[in-house]
């Protein structure tokens, strides 16, 4: 029996038409030089390229024109109405243009993306549209106070980590000025994949060295989110924020049986090392963290998918929906309708993202572009 | 009853001076003689450190458990560490268990290729395959064997140290320890020992612990390096499967055909995961490697082998379940207990993991067919199903 | 049933048009003057599989090497990549397949037989 019911969509991208639109939101300082092309809207990647030649949906580019993601009309066409997704929680093309190593120029991009952003997509009539908050987080009290400015708009969904930029697992205690402004702004932090992509950046993206081709990386890329997920516990974050909330974007499920019972293993081990571990690992991820569904791990057979999922009890509270759209490895709504227990499906799709991002009041029927004027 | 073969034994030398027997006398000169300084002292890896005067030779592993790297009660009364009494782990290792054969590993010796003087960490390599073959391998007892610690830092003479020391009757193996080259083990720089251990009919284990190393550039963890040993513990496994990763996609299996490779000492119930998203991944990217024939998982199901440890207490049922997801996970687990570590494990630990039906093979008969025994060579991994060039026939 | 989907002229070498046929969109493609036809339907997500680029098949006889082969046109899907041989349907990885219809050319006209 198909799902019939609303949608919240936990990840999708949005980005810019073209650097004509952010310059307005640039400061005066840097506007002339980013225009001259002095200096880049965001730093030099590691070198990954897409066998598609871009690492989108190919049937993602907007017929007026732009990269994908970049017109809302699209995106209601393609995704929100077709699918009747009641939310969806804009991210960036990832953010990573915060990862300039400049820190002062990284700042005032990071403020051009979120002034852009609640601009010109959150303060659409369109109310499905809700949207991250990037924080530049090789300066987290400036990355505090960015919380501090923004956060507070109706629109504001989570605050996005887009970069580990130093060198630490984002639990480390040099990364808490961040939480503390998050968790007084009642927003939970969202990872995204990897955020290890690019220049200088001292938390490689795997273990045992720098992977050959995207094939590797991609394949061993939940390692990053896995490391980030349990310095959280070992730094006490969920201890010193008692009511900060974690999502991980983007890198998959069905490693979590193996992750929770490694961390609950070595839980003594822990308590050695640090005080914050008060609780078993396993605790603090059922409480305090959920993890978009995509990409969900193909199987043979669903049966395979489903043992996985059902291997440590009580994912299906923890997992929210997300397409990842317009990327090249975006999930289909309908896909993971026909992957998941049938059972599961309200919690996924919608009841555990209403829950996470604190959306506690019934949220309005959705919309559709004929009823939302851009 | 098959044997109970332990894939992997940790053994080392009581000191340095031991080791250092089976150097040069260029390297010993260089290295400095014993209680020609005051005692320093201190030194807490002490497989490592001599006496005062002599040079440290081998690199430092930073991730160190709080509570001990040792099992208590593996330390012999004659002093030296875990592992380096022959007679003690003879009767630890080998009656208790009983077991019939057992491939020895290294302990901290195997760290040496990180070590950042390639010429020193080449000479502490040859000298520790021939103390292995002196100590251990010449009629101490019938069941040790041994592997061939490979100097990958410099991967041509690591080649001919394959040839050299991998010609002794008891070398079953190679050992990809240390990450001599801070890049994932599939690399292209890496496969002259790979033809090597092909040509000899080895295979090569990657043990846990080689990115670790404080000189290296590669990491044992991604995201960072962690601020604690348990840290370290958990995600450690993830380094192997990095390589485990690079060693398929970088064709390491279409060049040696037969070659087979063990990845030990990280656990396994990561395993089934990682497959499912290599093989979606592949059918994505697979115009980035199109020299791959096969599935990446019926790459590993041919060519690779994971020994059960360690095992982590979880819910027996559940991972039983877990590892049937992949329909011949016990055709490619073997068993290796890790002695003398703390978290080693014995065969009826891992025996509890398995239904009957399969614990011949997981304990004896996997591990059998997979070292190159004198009195038994493997069967060379079998072929892809698909001609080089031609289309996938889609044969699962 | 037989669906006439245009000229042969509506159909250029080394490319791919997206038709209808009773109701169905279907991707024909000429390579080497042949032509091959598949439904526009991808096993994996079921995405628009015909919209994606064709191009000529990647082998390596050795690692390291790649090598285009010219006697197989694929389409990869413009989702996720994945690649198909449009001549049989059979992906160049895995077992999905994707499903494809006779096609022929009659008096200058290129018509495609669904069973």
């Amino acid at each position: 029996m198909a799902y019939t019911g609303p949608r919240i969509d936990a990840d999708v991208h949005h980005a810019w038409r073209d650097d004509a639109e952010l310059l307005p939101y640039i400061p005066t300082r840097w506007r002339q030089a980013v225009a001259d092309r002095q200096f880049a809207i965001g730093p030099a990647m590691m070198s990954y390229p897409h066998t598609a030649g871009v690492n989108k949906r190919l049937d993602t580019y907007p017929p007026i024109g732009g990269p994908p993601g970049s017109d809302v009309a699209t995106m209601q066409r393609q995704l929100l109405d077709p699918h009747n997704v009641s939310r969806v929680v804009l991210g960036f093309d990832v953010g990573l243009n915060a990862a300039v190593a400049n820190p002062y120029l990284a700042l005032a991009l990071v403020q051009a993306l979120n002034d852009w952003s609640i601009d010109r997509w959150l303060s659409q009539a369109d109310d499905r549209l809700y949207g991250a908050l990037l924080a530049p987080t090789h300066v987290p009290e400036e990355a505090a106070a960015e919380i501090r400015r923004v956060g507070g708009h109706p629109r504001i969904a989570q605050v996005l980590l887009p970069w580990n930029s130093l060198g630490r697992p984002f639990g480390h205690p040099v990364y808490h000025p961040i939480y503390a402004a998050a968790e007084e702004l009642g927003l939970p932090i969202a990872i995204h994949a990897g955020g290890g992509e690019v220049a200088m950046s001292t938390g490689q993206t795997a273990a045992g060295g720098v992977m050959p081709t995207r094939l590797e990386f991609h394949t061993v890329l939940p390692q990053t989110s896995q490391h980030h997920l349990l310095s959280f516990i070992t730094h006490g974050v969920f201890e010193r924020f008692p009511n900060l909330r974690l999502m991980l974007s983007e890198v998959g499920v069905t490693w979590v049986p193996w992750l929770l019972w490694s961390m609950d293993a070595s839980v003594d081990e822990l308590r050695r090392e640090s005080d914050w571990v008060r609780r078993l690992p396993s605790e603090y991820f059922f409480e305090r963290v959920c993890l978009t569904t995509q990409p969900l791990e193909e199987t043979p057979q669903r049966s395979q998918l489903i043992e996985l999922l059902e291997a440590v009890g009580g994912l299906e509270d923890v997992l929210c929906f997300a397409s990842d759209y317009p990327h090249w490895d975006t999930d289909e709504p309908n896909y993971v309708e026909r992957r998941l227990p049938e059972a599961w499906l309200p919690k996924v799709f919608y009841e555990n993202a209403r829950r996470f991002f604190g959306w506690d009041t019934e949220l309005p029927p959705a919309a559709t572009s004929a009823q939302a004027p851009a | 009853m098959t044997e109970i073969i332990d894939a992997l034994v940790h053994h080392t030398w009581a000191t340095q001076m031991e080791l250092m027997e089976f150097m040069s006398p260029g390297w010993r000169e260089f290295l400095g003689k014993p209680e020609s300084l005051p005692n320093a002292g201190g030194a807490w890896n002490t497989s490592a450190f001599a006496a005062a005067g002599v040079m440290p030779a081998l690199p430092t592993n930073p991730f160190r458990d709080p509570a001990g790297d040792k099992r208590p009660g593996t330390v012999a009364a004659s002093g030296g560490p875990a592992g380096s009494d022959v007679e003690l782990l003879r009767v630890q290792a080998l009656h208790a268990p009983g077991i019939s054969r057992a491939v020895l590993g290294f302990d901290v010796g195997a760290l040496a290729p990180t070590h950042p003087n390639p010429w020193l960490a080449l000479e502490v390599v040859r000298a520790a395959n021939d103390w292995s073959i002196a100590r251990w391998l010449s009629g101490q007892d019938n069941r040790l064997y041994g592997l061939v610690l490979v100097p990958n830092q410099l991967p041509t003479e690591a080649a001919s140290e394959i040839r050299r020391a991998g010609a002794h009757p008891r070398m079953v193996g190679v050992l990809m320890g240390g990450n001599g080259m801070a890049r994932p083990f599939g690399h292209p720089i890496y496969h002259p020992i790979y033809e090597a251990a092909h040509e000899l009919g080895l295979p090569v284990v990657v043990s846990a612990g080689g990115d670790a190393p404080a000189d290296t550039l590669s990491h044992p963890t991604a995201g960072g390096l962690p601020a604690t040993y348990a840290e370290y513990r958990i995600l450690g496994a993830g380094a192997l499967m990095s390589h485990l990763v690079s060693m398929v996609a970088q064709g390491v299996f279409e060049r040696f055909p037969g070659l087979r490779v063990v990845i030990a000492g990280a656990g396994f119930t990561w395993l089934p995961s990682v497959l499912f998203r290599f093989d979606t991944n592949f059918k994505a990217l697979r115009r980035e490697v199109p020299w791959l024939r096969d599935l990446p998982s019926e790459y590993v199901r041919r060519h690779v082998r994971l020994t059960a440890q360690p095992l982590d207490p979880a819910p027996v049922e559940r991972v039983r379940r877990l590892l049937a997801t992949v329909p011949w996970m016990a055709d490619i687990l073997c068993f290796a207990s890790a002695y003398p570590n703390r978290d080693m494990v014995n065969p009826d630990a891992v025996c509890r993991l398995l239904p009957a039906r399969h614990r011949d093979a997981v304990l004896g008969a996997n591990a059998m067919a997979l070292f190159r025994w004198p009195d038994r060579r493997p069967a060379p991994a079998p072929p892809a199903s698909d001609a080089v060039g031609a289309m996938p026939s889609g044969q699962a | 049933m037989r669906y006439d989907v245009g000229s042969l002229g509506d159909f250029p070498e080394a490319g791919v048009r997206v038709v209808d046929a009773g109701g169905e969109e279907i991707g024909v493609v000429r390579w080497r003057g042949e032509l091959f036809a598949v439904r526009n339907v991808c096993p994996h997500q079921l995405g628009p599989v015909a919209r994606g680029p064709l191009r000529q098949r990647l082998v390596a006889d050795s690692v390291g090497d790649p090598r285009p082969d010219p006697d197989t046109p694929v389409l990869a899907c413009p989702w996720h990549g994945w690649e198909f041989d449009v001549r049989t349907g059979r992906p160049l990885a895995g077992v999905a397949r994707v499903r494809t219809y006779q096609v022929e050319v009659e008096d200058g006209r290129v018509v495609v037989a669904k069973r």
